[in-house]
């Protein structure tokens, strides 16, 4: 048998040391006990999206003439929905340098965020300033009767 | 043994336990952290103390789980009469573990006036308060007052009929008073009804102003206690004194597990409903305030339309709120020096006769307007307390 393990086996435990350990397991078990509970009620209970999965009308074929755009909440999230003037375009509309929400500047034809500057192209694609990444794409179906998110 | 010996690193110590006592002399250095544990934990108290000495940690106790699950409520909760019981529905049925959060605040919060009613009893059978203690023993009766006002507070924000009743009731007794009752019901409410306003009110109260004085008072009660040391049994004043850590922290903490395991059983067993939502068009029956103002408001039932010049019902309030009076008064009117039972007769016997009177009014305000069966026969209680009606097998 392994040295240290006999060793250890054959230590033998005072009753203060039986003590202090009880104890310490005691207000171990407490605090797991007060802390688990605590944990998971502070834990934001799951958000009802009542769209989540489900294709969502967001604007009529005409409602959104060529190279305008329109900012529309989609499963509590703000969406940019673009006319390019031969398709349109779903773009999430949370700037990935800190969470500003961009707009469409028509007259220089970018996406522009109003809070330090980060420009994009209509695609989405970084042209400049902080941001570190492209604007995510949202699935856009456009069918006979208006355009749908999801 | 000194605290400061234990954080001496010594050879056997193993890293982690030296990063901690490294921590520890950093803190005692500058904040002297250690020298006030090693003073609050080393506080000589007589050994021969019983069991009813830890019912003040018990209290304390109850505090801290009333502060931790009301902050906990806070997140959720929302103080608008459009979204107070929405909010606790919320709470209850959809927040993880939020029913035991909220069960653990309403039980807590009657643990902690029945704690304080023992503490206190305790505190008074054994003539605690005398000569140097009775300024500790009024701050005391503040906390005692100012708990009661927490239940009252409380009592309202889940916004459901039995909750809206109860508050619309209890606000409505200082309207009795003459030339104050009517501002005093006013400012009480926000206005002439229980509405949103007064929602805001007692919300504020509950959650940031009575916490602000029980904890100041609290410390204040802890530091003077501290500071006189813990009163010996009567009679044995001179008994052996022992550290306050381990042996009588030991005492207390066996007591506050076993409130714990009273309180959770409570919470399991026999939950607080949440009751329809308020409907100021539609009294329940047999509206009662909660069990520590039955007394009070049984009480005031006994007196007459018109006593002489004055109306019934104030003389039942000034009365009954003597009661409060003769507890802060306790000190002046037990005003021997001993503390024995046979020396404080006089006092014991008056103290008893209010205590059970307290008792009797809690009983006959629980059985009235109600039918009580008992082995067949069923018994229903007039308005006072009195049976009426007997029906039987």
């Amino acid at each position: 048998m392994d040295d240290s393990l006999n060793g250890l086996g054959s230590k033998k435990v005072s009753r203060k040391d039986f003590l202090d350990l009880a104890v310490a397991a005691s207000a171990g078990l407490t605090a797991v006990g007060i802390g688990v509970p605590i944990l998971t009620y502070i834990w934001p209970p799951l958000e009802v999206t009542t769209t989540a999965g489900q294709k969502v009308k967001i604007a009529g074929l005409k409602d959104i003439t060529p190279v305008k755009a329109k900012a529309v909440m989609f499963n509590n999230k703000p969406v940019l929905v673009i006319n390019t003037g031969d398709n349109f375009i779903a773009l999430a509309a949370t700037c990935p340098h800190l969470g500003c929400v961009v707009k469409w500047d028509e007259p220089a034809g970018k996406i522009m965020c109003p809070c330090h500057g980060a420009a994009f192209d209509i695609r989405g694609n970084v042209l400049g300033g902080p941001a570190p990444s492209p604007l995510v794409p949202v699935p856009l179906t456009k069918a006979a009767d208006g355009i749908y998110l999801g | 043994m000194s605290y400061l010996d234990l954080v001496q690193p010594t050879a056997g110590d193993r890293l982690a336990v030296r990063a901690l006592k490294a921590t520890a002399r950093f803190l005692e250095d500058r904040i002297r952290l250690v020298s006030l544990v090693d003073f609050l934990a080393s506080k000589p108290v007589p050994h021969d103390l019983n069991w009813a000495y830890t019912l003040g940690s018990v209290c304390l106790f109850l505090l801290a789980n009333q502060i931790v699950t009301g902050v906990l409520l806070a997140l959720y909760y929302r103080p608008a009469i459009s979204e107070a019981y929405e909010s606790v529905r919320h709470i209850e049925e959809e927040v993880t573990c939020g029913w035991l959060v909220r069960q653990l605040h309403a039980w807590g919060a009657n643990l902690m006036i029945l704690a304080l009613c023992f503490h206190m009893a305790r505190v008074l059978w054994y003539g605690s308060y005398k000569k140097p203690r009775e300024i500790n023993w009024l701050i005391g009766v503040g906390l005692l007052l100012a708990t009661l006002t927490f239940g009252f507070t409380g009592y309202l924000l889940p916004w459901d009929q039995l909750s809206y009743w109860a508050s619309k009731v209890g606000t409505e007794i200082p309207g009795a008073l003459p030339v104050i009752g009517s501002v005093l019901v006013k400012v009480m409410r926000g206005g002439e009804e229980i509405t949103g306003a007064t929602v805001g009110r007692f919300y504020t109260l509950h959650t940031l102003v009575l916490p602000g004085i029980v904890l100041g008072l609290v410390f204040l009660h802890l530091a003077i206690m501290r500071y006189h040391g813990i009163t010996a049994l009567p009679g044995k004043e001179h008994s052996r004194k022992v550290p306050f850590f381990p042996h009588h922290v030991m005492k207390d903490a066996i007591s506050i597990y076993l409130t714990l395991a009273v309180l959770y059983v409570l919470v399991v067993v026999s939950p607080w409903k949440l009751h329809e939502k308020a409907d100021a068009l539609v009294t329940p029956e047999g509206v009662k305030p909660e069990w520590y103002f039955l007394w009070m408001y049984q009480f005031i039932k006994y007196f007459p339309q018109q006593i002489g010049f004055m109306s019934g019902k104030v003389v039942g309030i000034v009365l009954s709120s003597g009661v409060f009076g003769l507890l802060a008064l306790a000190p002046v009117l037990d005003f021997g020096e001993g503390r024995l039972i046979q020396q404080r007769k006089l006092f014991m016997s008056l103290a008893l006769a209010v205590l059970l009177g307290v008792l009797s009014l809690t009983v006959l305000g629980y059985i009235c307007e109600r039918d009580i069966s008992l082995l067949g026969t069923t018994i229903h209680f007039d308005i006072k307390g009195f049976p009426e009606k007997v029906t039987g097998k």
